[in-house]
């Protein structure tokens, strides 16, 4: 299920409170684990399917048994180079996997096989919706640990996750608002899902965040101390989080005490960060290199293959969208912030053809559309309303068989009810198809001026406001399914007579 | 570089990230053992070698046309989950059993 | 079927000429096998949990793989295998001579195991070692000491120990070993058989325990050199399990010995004049210098040459292999197999330090914790990183013997001959540095032999060590079956 999307503007949300941001600027950094989606894990080639009974996609190799040896993931490393390519990072010659020891039950061999002094790329950047860029430092391929379920007495072991290939993405401490660390998240999710290497679905846990948040007095150049905030699962509560923890280290600032460098997690239900128990001792992770594996070697031919087979990314998309749609950059941002939703306008514009032009249908997409999927928790790669359906119904309304407002009563009907056998079909069901027979408009509206001679004779003698009455009339007596701009054609003809004669 | 004083206090770090418990005898003798063998080994500290900045252990490893092999991305049956929990100390359902890990 | 003494003059060679010529069937090698391994295996203490049911499974199994693919196409048809114990047999235990894995059943088959058995051999049974491969006398096993058959008294040197003397007592005419720092040639030397580490990468180490992954080689134990040769050519070849496998460019090791016309003449021998200084004792001294003049008699020139930093290799081995060994042996926690403390109501953290603690025994942690401490925040640069450099010296120095004109190099195997049980064990660093032959060649990642050289005066083996540059086992192998071909060494048996 895919965190909702919010189509309308972006709400002023609360920020920890002005005094506080008056004072102190908030320097943060994020870390984001992102899972990729290849068939095997990274050194073995089990399977990665999620949702498999514990400990059924699991062999000697990643279970860390005796005599075991890592292979790598062909795969694995495209997708690596991918989002590299994506973010215009620079993509290492030679890179080394290295091992980083620590005791942990969800990890098997008791050392993680990462990268540690030479990661296979560094730099690159994310360009946000304010327009600010937020600077990567590197980014590396490491495998994933297990996941430990806890009871009461017991916690318990599930290896199907370990080995699963990660990518580690690290960006420079460039963010400075709470908000600015969700839309980086977003663009990011957004990204590593058009390039098809992660499905980014926080829920799941393939798209992991970690924020490191420290604040400093506003003028001071010195980073304060940071804290990192693991495991953070939605976007809003990353920005709960962020926020909380802001107001936090400031509080602590204003009272004379000094910011702990610890480990925290955040509680939604009380929306606090809190330090994580375990983590008092730091760990001396003993990195080393990998001693199983040679240097990871990517050249330029590898790269150029991957760079030709690379999608349409998202920046680019909605360019195109703003240049050959005509859309707003607002409206062009919303659609590309998620693949399967631009997958959905530009099916939907396909679909209605020439019967609307490209800013109607986004305008559908971002307001109708969006506001079902977010009220009602519609999967965006499987929504019950396709692009088939919402391409026919504006369809409609283009070729003039139904009004605008008569299309929008009967989205939210197909919304609440399901589709059917469609607009066209419901259409003719409830005998809704417009009336767009001029003699048969002038004869209601005739009627229509008849029945209100006081209003008429107002009108006439100069109060234009109630044009809009009589169209209102209009629409009642048709009960709605007048041609609307033909009712005002009609109307605005017969008054003028009315005024000459 | 200065001979590292191998004490009790060291041992006991070690013991502790190796995750090892050693007895206090235990730990005399190590501090022993240990302080011996590492006396030992500090003389590579005499070894003044000439290989230049650029050359590195970790990126040289197999020789200059060494080539990491790569698998392909086709899954392989994993082991029956009987197989896989056969030989757990301690399961509950299909999951590797321990203590309740504190977080 | 043959008597049991002249089973004892079975080699690998002679076995697949039986089973070939229908003169007997693996089961039946089995059997005489067997036989003789109940008579010595446990005065030896060489071999772990016998199952002679397994065995002879095993046997019929190759039998009938014999049958379909026809003894011709086998290369090692109807030879029994002694499998070093941190070597995965699937369905078998595999312990690494500890308690940690006392009662640890392999998941899968090694590579070399599979390898084996495609080519007709079959294993007989699975050897005592030092436990997890540490140690130069096999008296660091969980499971007792093994002793050497040519005097009980005395260590069959390690960590393949076991392998060693199971073959020196002709209990199987070869026995695979583990090489990381001379574990498979100081116990070939004390017990006056061959034993062969190739180059590394030649032989795939899935499968086998790792202890210092950048050093481990399996190699075979055999009483003959010829009979190595046979078992490279099967062990040898890439694998797609080990990434640090690779293609050995040469093949065909047996056939080559056997085309071999040359021997010695037209080499030139390296002496590196280290290894024969002052700290040589002086029966191991007579001995070299005995087989230098056989060489040398045979058509070899013999040099001097220096390899100037090989004194700094037993320092930098024990920092890079204990370093990658405490990686490596973090697997063993207690929580998805092997030994977990039977102690109640433990926290996580106890079950770590308690297992670990029962489990593994006094050298094991003693590495573990020097390889722990020497990657160590802070120590990294001064240890690790620096050992990796002293390493490519080393390495570089026996590059620049060859280049200087040697096809091979010749050392002694061990500075002493075997000692006592219970000798060297107060001492840690009397231990390490009987490695000092050894070690440097594992550093180098070259190819190394030992071959019974001589003995002592009270009858105890000592072995000679033939050096060749990487993947040159042909050259050694060549130059190993001359002095063997020049010498009967190779034809006595220790009296049990």
């Amino acid at each position: 299920m895919n965190a909702p999307l919010n189509g309308t503007k972006p709400a002023q949300t609360s920020n920890p409170g002005d005094a506080v941001l008056d004072r102190y600027e908030p320097v943060i950094g994020l870390e984001v684990h992102c899972q990729l989606k290849t068939q095997t894990k990274l050194f073995c080639g089990c399977s990665t399917a999620f949702g498999a009974m514990p400990n059924h996609n699991t062999c000697p190799v990643c279970l860390g048994h005796p005599g075991v040896l890592p292979a790598l993931n062909s795969e694995a490393v495209n997708f690596a180079i991918r989002f590299a390519l994506a973010v215009g990072a620079d993509i290492q010659e030679t890179s080394v996997f290295a091992r980083k020891q620590y005791f942990y039950p969800d990890l098997p061999k008791g050392y993680q096989i990462t990268q540690y002094d030479l990661p296979y790329c560094t730099g690159g950047k994310l360009t946000l919706a304010s327009g600010k860029t937020v600077r990567l430092i590197r980014a590396h391929l490491e495998e994933d640990a297990g996941k430990n379920v806890h009871g009461d007495e017991s916690s318990y072991v599930d290896l199907n996750r370990a080995g699963v290939p990660l990518i580690e993405i690290v960006s420079h401490a460039d963010i400075r608002t709470p908000e600015d660390a969700a839309d980086y998240l977003k663009r990011l999710r957004s990204l590593v899902r058009s390039l098809e290497i992660c499905d980014g679905n926080l829920e799941e846990g393939s798209f992991r965040c970690d924020a490191n948040v420290s604040i400093r007095p506003r003028g001071q150049e010195k980073f304060g101390t940071r804290c990192e905030i693991k495991n953070l699962n939605s976007f809003r509560n990353i920005e709960r989080a962020i926020k909380y923890e802001i107001l936090r280290q400031a509080d602590l600032l204003d009272h004379g005490q000094p910011v702990v460098q610890q480990t925290m997690l955040f509680d939604a239900a009380s929306g606090k960060t809190h330090p994580m128990r375990s983590k008092e001792e730091s760990h001396d992770y003993r990195y080393f290199p990998e001693p199983d594996l040679l240097p990871l070697r990517i050249d330029e031919a590898r790269i150029q293959r991957q760079r030709d087979t690379l999608p349409e990314l998202p920046e680019a998309m909605a360019r195109r969208f703003e240049e050959k749609h005509g859309l707003s950059a607002y409206d062009a941002a919303v659609l590309t912030s998620d693949k399967d939703l631009a997958g959905f306008y530009e099916a939907v514009v396909k679909r209605v053809g020439s019967a609307a032009t490209e800013k109607i249908v986004a305008n559908w997409v971002t307001s109708e559309y969006l506001r079902e999927v977010n009220n009602r928790n519609w999967d965006l790669t499987n929504p019950p309303i396709t692009a088939d359906h919402l391409g026919e119904l504006i369809e409609l309304i283009g070729k003039g068989v139904i009004s605008g407002r008569i299309a929008k009563t009967l989205f939210e009907e197909m919304a609440e009810k399901g589709p059917g056998k469609g607009p066209k079909a419901m259409v003719e069901a409830q005998g809704l198809i417009q009336v767009s027979d001029t003699s048969e408009i002038r004869n209601v509206v005739t009627k229509v001026l008849d029945a209100n001679p006081e209003q008429l004779a107002e009108y006439l003698e100069g109060r234009d406001k109630l044009f809009g009455f009589f169209v209102g009339q209009t629409m009642k007596v048709s009960g709605g399914k007048m041609n609307p701009q033909m009712v005002n054609d009609v109307l605005k003809e017969l008054l003028d007579a009315r005024r000459k004669g | 570089m200065s001979k590292i004083k191998v004490d009790r206090e060291l041992v006991r770090k070690v013991a502790d990230l190796a995750q090892l418990s050693l007895s206090e005898q235990e730990i005399g003798m190590y501090e022993d053992r240990l302080s011996k063998v590492l006396s030992y080994v500090e003389q590579l500290d005499q070894v003044h070698e000439s290989l230049g900045n650029d050359w590195r252990p970790d990126t040289s490893r197999g020789g200059p046309g060494a080539v990491l092999p790569e698998r392909a991305d086709k899954v392989v049956e994993s082991l029956p989950v009987e197989e896989a929990m056969r030989q757990a100390p301690a399961r509950i359902g299909s999951a590797f059993q321990v203590p309740r890990i504190i977080e | 079927m043959t008597t049991a003494n002249e089973s004892a003059q079975f080699t690998i060679k002679s076995i697949v000429d039986g089973v070939r010529s229908s003169k007997f069937s693996a089961t039946e090698v089995a059997a005489v096998y067997l036989d003789r391994t109940r008579k010595f295996a446990s005065r030896l203490n060489c071999n772990l949990h016998l199952d002679d049911i397994a065995a002879l499974s095993e046997a019929k199994a190759a039998d009938q793989r014999i049958k379909a693919a026809g003894s011709g196409n086998l290369p090692l048809a109807g030879v029994p295998v002694l499998v070093k114990d941190n070597i995965c047999v699937k369905g078998s235990k595999t312990t690494c001579g500890s308690r940690i894995l006392e009662n640890y059943v392999a998941t899968y088959d090694a590579t070399v195991i599979q390898r084996l058995r495609e080519a007709g051999a079959f294993v007989i049974g699975k050897v005592n070692m030092d436990e997890f491969a540490m140690g130069s006398s096999n008296e660091n096993s969980a499971f007792g000491p093994v002793r050497n058959p040519w005097n009980e008294e005395y260590v069959p040197g390690g960590s393949s120990g076991g392998s060693a003397a199971a073959v020196a007592a002709r209990l199987a005419p070869v026995a695979l070993g583990s090489d990381t720092g001379g574990s498979i040639r100081q116990p070939a030397s004390f017990c006056g058989i061959v034993g062969l580490k190739p180059t590394y990468g030649t032989v795939s180490r899935y499968g086998l325990v790792a202890f210092g992954s950048s050093l481990d080689q399996i190699g075979p134990m055999t009483t003959t050199v010829e009979d190595a040769a046979l078992m490279l050519d099967v062990l040898a070849g890439a694998d797609s399990h080990d990434s640090t496998s690779v293609k050995h460019p040469d093949g065909g090791f047996a056939k080559a010995l056997l085309a071999d016309k040359h021997g010695f003449s037209g080499m030139t021998i390296g002496i590196p004049e280290e290894f024969f200084d002052s700290g040589l004792d002086p029966e191991v001294a007579a001995c070299l210098e005995q087989a230098i003049a056989v060489v040398q008699k045979a058509g070899a020139k013999t040099k001097r040459v220096r390899l100037p930093n090989i004194s700094y290799s037993v320092a930098a081995y024990y920092v890079i292999a204990t370093a990658e060994a405490s990686a490596n042996l973090a697997r063993f926690d207690g929580i998805r197999y092997g030994y977990r403390s039977a102690e109640k109501n433990l926290s996580l953290k106890e079950v770590y330090r308690k297992s670990r603690s029962e489990g593994f025994g006094r050298e094991v942690k003693q590495r573990i914790m020097l390889g722990t401490f020497v990657l160590s925040s802070g120590y990294y640069d001064a240890f690790y990183s620096k050992a990796n450099k002293v390493r490519e010296l080393i390495s570089r120095d026996f590059a620049a013997a060859f280049d200087s004109g040697c096809d091979l190099l010749l050392t002694p195997t061990s500075p002493t001959p075997p000692f006592k049980l219970g000798e060297k064990l107060s001492d840690p660093l009397a231990m390490y540095l009987s490695d000092i032959c050894t070690i440097g060649v594992n550093l180098a990642d070259l190819p190394g032999i030992s071959i019974p050289c001589g003995r002592t005066k009270s009858g105890l083996p000592v072995g000679m060590q033939l050096i060749a540059p990487k993947f040159n086992e042909k050259k050694l192998l060549i130059g190993a079956n001359a002095y063997e071909r020049a010498t009967e060494w190779h034809k006595a048996s220790p009296n049990l």
